[in-house]
């Protein structure tokens, strides 16, 4: 589906920079914590609430929420950390990988 | 971060509190997660610092590429598989507790051998324990299983007066059945065999009154018994 519309209203540039930044986006979820990880996939990917992902861990909200901070925090990081690597081995492909997502 | 060299300046490092406070509500902020007056806030505020916009925007992009990586799709035939597994799970009888599992199992495995193993023990019992009474405790055959009544006949012990010896004119033996009472005294008698001669009556009589026996016993009590007494070699009279 997503790759249908992508397809669709996409330049074929634009298809592979997304398919680039989505290998990147897994490459940094895999550098998190277990304990991070998985809420966040369960609330952005999967886009369970908080309670919801609660119960699913067996642990209480607050928990949910500061790793969910935590966890986005750190991905956040972790993707400019890769940003700043590409970028000092090669400037050009990692400016139109930041004009992407904009 | 510019907001970092900014902390000389007082205002400047009020707003620096304030925006550590709105990035830390970032989080709650994409979800939605916090009161309305909050969201407010932080709206205002991002309005006001562009680093704060800045830094949310970063926040936003990583939230965006993480949704457009999309849920990962379950493997081929996996809700096939799945219901596959559920279905031999049931069959086993893993949602049910302890005990009905285990009836589950004997009614499966057991239960239709169960007649014939009890039959087979049945009879291996029956027949081991026959074996084993045969060989390991045979039976001992006893001839004086009699002794359990303790039937002691009337004893001869001796004659209170001196012997009268019998003499007869026949020379055949006489045989007496003499009744002994408790104390050992005959009682009563009769002649079987002999010659039928008063004179010999007295004397027989004679004898047995001075007899003392050991009167038959049941059980070591004395009692009334009987005693066949033979008389031979009885002297001639020419």
């Amino acid at each position: 589906m997503a790759d249908g519309l992508a397809a669709r209203d996409a330049s074929p540039y634009e298809c592979a920079a997304r398919a680039q930044l989505g290998e990147r986006v897994v490459a940094a979820l895999r550098t998190l914590p277990e304990a991070f990880r998985e809420v966040v996939v369960l609330r952005e990917i999967e886009g369970f609430g908080y309670e919801e992902i609660a119960e699913m861990l067996g642990v209480n909200l607050g928990t949910v929420k500061s790793r969910l901070t935590r966890g986005r925090a750190s991905l956040r990081e972790a993707l400019r950390d890769d940003a700043s690597a590409i970028r000092m081995s090669n400037s050009r492909p990692i400016e139109n990988m930041q004009a992407v997502p904009r | 971060m510019t907001w970092r060299a900014q902390k000389t300046n007082t205002s400047h490092a009020a707003r620096g509190v304030e925006c550590s406070g709105v990035r830390s509500g970032f989080s709650a902020y994409l979800d939605g997660a916090i009161s309305g007056v909050e969201m407010a806030a932080i709206s205002s505020h991002l309005k006001r610092c562009e680093e704060c916009a800045a830094d949310f925007n970063a926040w936003r992009e990583v939230q965006r590429s993480l949704v457009e990586l999309g849920p990962a799709q379950p493997p081929a035939r996996f809700q096939a598989r799945l219901r596959a597994a559920l279905g031999v799970e049931r069959e086993r009888g893993t949602h049910l507790p302890f005990h009905r599992r285990a009836l589950l199992l004997w009614r499966s495995s057991l239960a239709p051998l169960a007649l014939r193993l009890s039959g087979g023990l049945a009879a291996t019992i029956v027949l081991a324990g026959g074996l084993s009474w045969m060989f390991g405790a045979p039976i001992i055959v006893q001839a004086n299983d009699d002794a359990m009544a303790h039937l002691v006949a009337p004893r001869y012990l001796y004659s209170e007066v001196p012997p009268d010896p019998i003499t007869t004119r026949h020379d055949v033996p006489i045989i007496v059945e003499a009744l002994v009472d408790s104390k050992g005294r005959v009682y009563d008698y009769t002649i079987l065999a002999g010659p039928d001669d008063p004179d010999l009556k007295v004397r027989v009589e004679n004898n047995l009154l001075g007899s003392i026996f050991k009167p038959a016993t049941v059980f070591g009590v004395p009692v009334h018994g009987h005693v066949l007494m033979t008389y031979t070699g009885v002297s001639v009279r020419g």
